[in-house]
Parts: C-alpha cells; sequence; structure tokens
C-alpha cells in the first residue's frame, strides 16, 4: 500500500508527460495539449489506483479510464469549442496496451518455433492471453471514451444546460461533436 | 419558389448574395471542392463519422445532396443538385495512406462549420434549435432553418465566399507541422516515462530516452527521407532501438533491460489509428474500421518484428 502511495504521483507526472509527447506525435493544435496532459494523467492515475488496490482486472480498468477521459473531453468541448475526440483520443495514448501487443506477437513466434507439446501449450496459453488482453483494452478504451460522448452528441442535456452560460455562441447544438 | 424562400432571399447577407456579373457555382466546381475535402480529410485521417457528417454539411450550404459511399481505397460521392435532380455528378476519390495530422482535420472540421454558418445567414435561420424547431421549421445540425429553402436548396453559397473558402482549404495543408526536432525531444520523454510507467528503473529511463530518440530519427531517414516503404520503415526503428537499448543494458546497469527495450518502441505502435478503428466500427463505419485496425496491426506486427530480430540476436527475453 506505501508502495503504492510513492508510486502514484510519479504515475500523474509520466502518464501526463507520455500523454503530451504521444500527442504531439500527431500535430494537434497546440491550444489543446494542456488538457490532453491532464486528461491522460487523470486517466491512468485511475486506472493505476484501481488496478493496485481494488482487484479490478486492466480491461475493466481501461473501460472505467476511458470513461472518465471521455467525460472529461465532453467537458472540455463545451467550454473551447474543440470536438471531444481531439482530447480523448490523444488522452488515451498513455493507455494503449503496446506491451501486451508484442508479447502475443513474439509468444506466436516462439509457439511456432516450440518442439514439444508441452511448450507449444506454454505459448500458446501465454499468446492467447496477451493477445486477448490488448484487444480487449483497446475496445476498451475506445467504447470507454465514446460512451458519454455518443451519449451526449446532439441531444441538449444535463451537461449543456450546466455550461449554458459559459458557451461563447448561442447555437453549439452538437456538445459532444462539438464544433 | 414559396414565400418562405422569398423572404429569406431577400434578407440574405451580402457574403452569399448572387453577385451580378458572377458566374453561378456550377455542380463541377462543388464536387470538385467537396472531393478534395474528402481527400483531405481521410489523408489526415479524420474520424469517418465526422468526414460524412461534415460533408453533408458542406452539400447543405452548396444546396446540393451528398451521397457517399467510402472503401479502405476509394470512396465514391455523388453530388446532386437539390434544385435540379437531372444535373449530378458522380466522382471517385483516392485515398493516401491516413498519416495523422489533428490539426489539419481540425481545420477541416472548422472550415465546413464556417461554410454552414455562412449559409444559415443567408437563409436567415432563426437561431438554434432548443425542443423542437416550430411549424415550417427543420432542425439541421442543431439550427432551425425553414424547410422550404432546405429542400429546393434555392439558396447556395456565392461565388466571391466560395473562392475565399477554396482558398482556404488549399492553404490547410500547405501549413508546417511542428519542429522536428522539439518532437524527436518529446518522443524521447515520452518513452522514457512509459518506461517508469511499466516500472523501469531510472537508468532504464534514460537509455530508453536516447533508445527512442534514435528510432524516430531512423524512422524520419528511411520513411520520409528515402521514401521506403512505412512497414520496413517501422522494421528497421523498431530493431534499432530495442538493439541500442541492448547494447546500452551491457555498458550501464539496469535492472530492467527487457522493459527498457519494449518502452523503446512503444512509441511506434500507431495508437490513434488503433482508437480510430473502434471508433468506426462503433459508429456503423465497420469497413473503414477494419481496414484501419488492420493498418495499425500489421505495423505492429512489424514493430514486434524488429523487436525479435533483436531478442534473437542479443538473447534477451522479454516474456
Amino acid at each position: 500500500m506505501s508502495e503504492f502511495l510513492v508510486f502514484l504521483p510519479q504515475d500523474i507526472v509520466f502518464a501526463a508527460l507520455a500523454g503530451i509527447g504521444f500527442c504531439l506525435a500527431a500535430n494537434p493544435p497546440l491550444r489543446i495539449l494542456p488538457l490532453v496532459a491532464a486528461f491522460a494523467a487523470f486517466g491512468h492515475a485511475l486506472r493505476f489506483t484501481l488496478l493496485e488496490t481494488a482487484q479490478i482486472g486492466i480491461s475493466t480498468g481501461s473501460l472505467l479510464g476511458g470513461f472518465v477521459i471521455g467525460l472529461c473531453s465532453i467537458v472540455a468541448t463545451t467550454r473551447t469549442r474543440v470536438p471531444a475526440e481531439f482530447f480523448a483520443f490523444p488522452a488515451l495514448l498513455p493507455m494503449i496496451p503496446g506491451l501486451y501487443a508484442y508479447k502475443a506477437i513474439l509468444s506466436l513466434f516462439n509457439f511456432m518455433s516450440a518442439t514439444s507439446f508441452e511448450t507449444k501449450q506454454y505459448w500458446l496459453i501465454l499468446m492467447a492471453d496477451n493477445g486477448f488482453t490488448a484487444l480487449l483494452v483497446v475496445c476498451a478504451l475506445g467504447a470507454g471514451a465514446l460512451i458519454p460522448i455518443m451519449l451526449f452528441q446532439h441531444s441538449p442535456l444535463v451537461i449543456t444546460a450546466l455550461w449554458k452560460k459559459n458557451r461563447k455562441r448561442a447555437g453549439a447544438g452538437s456538445v459532444g461533436g462539438g464544433r | 419558389m414559396t414565400e418562405t424562400a422569398n423572404r429569406t432571399d431577400e434578407r440574405a447577407t451580402p457574403a452569399c448574395d448572387q453577385e451580378e456579373g458572377a458566374a453561378p457555382l456550377s455542380i463541377d466546381d462543388l464536387s470538385a471542392f467537396l472531393a478534395e475535402f474528402l481527400r483531405l480529410f481521410i489523408a489526415a485521417g479524420g474520424q469517418t463519422v465526422r468526414v460524412a457528417r461534415s460533408a453533408q454539411r458542406l452539400g447543405l450550404s452548396f444546396g446540393v445532396g451528398v451521397e457517399m459511399l467510402m472503401l479502405s481505397r476509394h470512396a465514391t460521392i455523388t453530388v446532386t443538385s437539390l434544385q435540379d435532380s437531372s444535373e449530378y455528378r458522380t466522382v471517385v476519390v483516392p485515398f493516401q495512406p491516413p498519416h495523422f495530422n489533428l490539426s489539419v482535420t481540425f481545420q477541416l472540421n472548422r472550415l465546413s462549420w464556417d461554410v454552414f454558418d455562412d449559409w444559415l445567414e443567408a437563409v436567415g435561420s432563426p437561431g438554434p434549435a432548443k425542443e423542437k424547431p416550430g411549424p415550417g421549421m427543420a432542425d439541421v445540425m442543431g439550427h432551425r432553418v425553414p424547410e422550404e429553402v432546405l429542400r429546393s436548396g434555392a439558396v447556395r453559397c456565392s461565388r466571391t465566399s466560395f473562392e475565399r473558402f477554396l482558398a482556404r482549404l488549399h492553404d490547410i495543408t500547405r501549413q508546417p507541422r511542428q519542429s522536428e526536432w522539439v518532437l524527436c525531444l518529446m518522443i524521447g520523454v515520452a518513452s522514457a516515462s512509459f518506461c517508469r510507467l511499466s516500472k523501469g528503473d531510472w537508468m532504464a529511463m534514460a537509455i530508453v530516452f536516447f533508445a527512442s530518440q534514435a528510432a524516430f530519427l531512423v524512422r524520419r531517414f528511411l520513411v520520409g527521407g528515402q521514401g521506403m516503404d512505412i512497414r520496413l520503415g517501422f522494421l528497421a526503428a523498431s530493431f534499432t532501438a530495442s538493439f541500442l537499448s541492448a547494447v546500452a543494458s551491457w555498458v550501464v546497469p539496469s535492472d530492467t533491460p527487457e522493459i527498457a527495450m519494449a518502452a523503446s518502441i512503444l512509441f511506434l505502435v500507431p495508437g490513434i489509428p488503433l482508437l480510430s478503428a473502434v471508433n468506426d466500427i462503433l459508429h456503423g463505419h465497420t469497413l473503414m474500421g477494419i481496414s484501419r485496425g488492420m493498418g495499425a496491426g500489421i505495423l505492429t506486427l512489424c514493430i514486434a518484428f524488429g523487436l525479435a530480430i533483436t531478442l534473437m540476436t542479443t538473447g534477451f527475453n522479454v516474456l
């Protein structure tokens, strides 16, 4: 537990840095970077906390992290008039399961070169484990972020009413889609 | 033309008025604009839903109907005049392999809204739709528009503003990207951060910082400079980074050389294409989603190949 508390601040800082760096590779409008960093840190730290303290698997944790990032992006959209996915997708990048994908592919190579039945079985299970984890985490991240975005798209709902005063112009009708 | 349409025509602003003397916009101009818009948007990696919606918005403002069929390498768009349905064009737009660029997609989206705002002013839209648009009014993308204008397509963008928007469309791709050196530095920082996130030690972070920058430069040289196939470029970059990490961890003491090797190539993983694929599939653009996901999957496979070559030659084991 104490180890977790020591690592949590580091997780926040490094997730923010990773978010900025990976986002820059896609040549974003520079003004979205601070919010992307904040959302990336928040989402990643949330997932880290859930994994470490609350017996939650990585795919469920990613779903929740993605969901929170999607909600934050919706709120950011109503204030900045930048579409929600411009915040959500770069902020999700530090959570992309690259390591699992590599491990799945390397296990596949090992499976092909293994000779005995037992070793083949071992690598096959490792490949399925890592491959399904990678696939499910990507889907969970995308779906988790999209649920709030799709829910609030085109619908003058709670959040619209909440942030109405701050909207720069009347007529940003599609909240999730932004403008 | 009905009374509603007449009234809105009189209220039209100078920006969208039909000027004297200038040739009216032909369907060829409009379909060429839409095709170029679509091509640029997909080449910059825009979300398929957003691309489709932006094109619909442009079509409305131009007084034409737009029907699209999007496949992985081509899109077919049919542009039909709302005033005269015998006047239509079908254009096949070839797609380049997407090169993700959020600034370009952001500005293209903004451009479509600006064209639409111009049109809203010209048709005299009384403002955003609240609950129900009211009698004789239709809800178009959250704005109230007289139904009659919508059906007849009588109000079109003017020649002068069309030329202005066309110039803006061509300007969007000419804008310079960020400095490559800043990007290189930030890739190093981000990869080192990632190493820490996967519980690597400080020495491993230092290794990753330099190895990922080397991989970035290799990829930039091979794919950007030499025009090598993008998949081979990714393979070479991944091999360079992981091999450098392996060699460096023999020289400097690090307890987690495997994490360093894996983290130094994580920035190559096409994260935004993967998420876009999920997004496309969830929005029902299944074919676009699968083709994007497949492209990202092949790149990931090539990156893993590069790592596998390093593992075979150096004897490390990441698993």
